[in-house]
């Protein structure tokens, strides 16, 4: 090009490039970026402002504002404390529920099967079964144990439970009862249902379920599906797979975590399993996929393999 | 004062902020696209960039304060992430000679169906980071070479160098790829 030519060409180019480098407008969702990272470092911050951009002096009502919140929350946690009741409310846990089976250890060789069946019952009694000795054992039930009030029935029948011939521990009292229980002030059965003593159902001992006696249910002796503790040893994770994220989950980078409940049975496979805290966006169900691959090793009680149930946590984060 | 939920909404300084960022994000995401070349780059740059706007608000007093201010940040920021992307080391640059440029041999792909201002980016795009920040912030902003010079913390003369070595290579690629405004 000559001069005039590139004198020219220049002149273009100028106003050629004005127009390429013209602005572009910004992406609509910017500023909505923009105000969600703002508002996830507001609930970073671990002491609350009320004007983080207001730098100067102090507002002297702000300062008696402030003193007067301060003074109020204290007198109310005072309040609290000092003039409310004592009662202790235990935190829920989201724990296996430890069930204590000590006193139904029975006294005889074990077997080669794990144990089951159990029993329980009440008469919907305010105050829990008081303390007494078992009913006699046997192979059917016609009537079920109860606090003796017609002391000359027409047509007397001895109160039985459904047992094998077993030895138990049993208590010396004079009346039928519960043996583990401390309650000995009331004669109870206990808050439970259908006849019996204990805070189970169907006549039976105890906390179950049936006319047996035990935790377990179906009559006979035994704790059903037990729980680690008091000599039951956890099961142990062999084989575990990472879970999968959801599209939704992945596209909102959401993490978190899932509490899974699950039966471990007596060959350290899961069953039962199911979302005992949910975390939603479609992880939950991802949370069972993968828990339904883990392989255990089982748990042990007197050296055999138990079913026992479980909470698995199962963590979704990105990394 | 009413809530409703928007962090931006709480506090007055934050409706200043809400003004300014409406008043402003296509500038910057402009400048931070045309250096960055890249749209999901830009956005976080900008991002980037109004959140620093928000932490130091209360030192800005003017809005001509926070324009100069945000041109500022938003071209170093994005001078930042090139050469972290790129991961050269700052060579000074020798004014007797020509820059090095990808494609300076006259490779450069140019997509010659492409009309010519989409071929002028190209062009820009394959300019240094410092030389393409200068010439945005000459033809998208207007801004004079003092102007440039006090943004980007160079002197004029420099800034004066870069706009006419860049204007001669396009100059000079565009002949190559036989490239005319259209008339």
């Amino acid at each position: 090009m000559n001069e005039r030519e590139i004198y020219e060409f220049d002149a273009e180019l100028d106003q050629a490039l004005y127009a390429a480098l013209a602005r572009q407008p910004a992406p609509a969702s910017l500023m909505t970026r923009v105000e969600e990272r703002l508002l996830r470092v507001e609930a970073e911050r671990a002491v609350p402002t009320f004007g983080p951009l207001n730098l100067g002096v102090r507002n002297a009502w702000m300062s008696l504002w402030s003193i007067g919140a301060h003074a109020s929350a204290l007198a109310l946690i005072a309040l609290v404390v000092f003039a409310g009741g004592k009662e202790i409310v235990e935190p829920k846990r989201a724990a296996v529920t430890p069930i204590e089976v000590r006193p139904f250890i029975p006294m005889t060789a074990p077997g080669k099967e794990a144990a089951g069946g159990g029993g329980g019952g009440g008469a919907h009694e305010l105050v829990e079964a008081s303390k007494g000795h078992l009913p006699k054992f046997a192979d059917k039930q016609i009537t079920p144990p109860q606090i003796i009030r017609n002391e000359a029935p027409k047509l007397p029948v001895e109160a039985t439970v459904v047992m094998p011939a077993m030895k138990l521990p049993d208590a010396n009292m004079p009346d039928v009862g519960l043996p583990q229980s401390p309650q000995v002030a009331l004669a109870s059965q206990g808050p439970g249902s259908g006849s019996g003593f204990g805070s189970g159902k169907h006549g039976g001992m105890g906390s179950g379920d049936g006319n047996g006696i035990g935790p377990g249910e179906g009559g006979d002796y035994g704790g059903g599906v037990m729980g680690v503790g008091a000599g039951v040893t956890p099961p142990v994770v062999i084989y575990s797979v990472d879970p999968e994220f959801s599209d939704e989950a992945r596209r909102a980078k959401f993490t978190g975590v899932c509490l899974v409940g699950l039966i471990v049975d007596e060959h350290g496979d899961p069953t039962h399993i199911y979302v005992e805290r949910p975390l939603g966006m479609g992880l939950d169900e991802k949370a069972i996929e993968a828990v339904k691959q883990y392989k255990f090793k089982p748990a042990y009680y007197h050296g055999r393999p138990v079913a026992v149930r479980m909470i698995v946590v199962v963590n979704f984060r990105i990394l | 004062m009413g809530f409703d939920g928007d962090v931006t909404a709480r506090y007055p300084d934050e409706a200043r902020f809400r003004n300014l960022m409406l008043d402003h994000q296509s500038m910057v995401f402009s400048i931070a696209l045309r250096i960055l070349s890249d749209r999901a780059a830009a956005e976080e740059a900008a991002q980037d960039v109004f959140l620093e706007l928000h932490a130091k608000l209360g030192e800005l007093a003017s809005d001509e304060h926070v324009l100069y201010w945000l041109r500022r940040v938003t071209v170093h920021r994005a001078i930042d992430l090139v050469r972290r992307r790129e991961r050269r080391p700052e060579v000074a640059m020798d004014w007797n000679e020509l820059p090095e440029i990808p494609g300076a041999t006259g490779d450069v792909a140019i997509d010659d169906d492409a009309p010519f201002g989409a071929q002028l980016q190209q062009l820009v795009s394959s300019l240094p980071a410092v030389p393409r920040s200068v010439l945005v912030l000459r033809y998208q902003e207007d801004l004079s070479p003092d102007e440039i010079g006090s943004v980007l913390g160079m002197p004029v003369a420099t800034v004066k160098s870069h706009l006419q070595r860049s204007l001669r290579l396009l100059r000079e690629k565009a002949g190559r790829a036989c490239v005319r405004p259209e008339r």
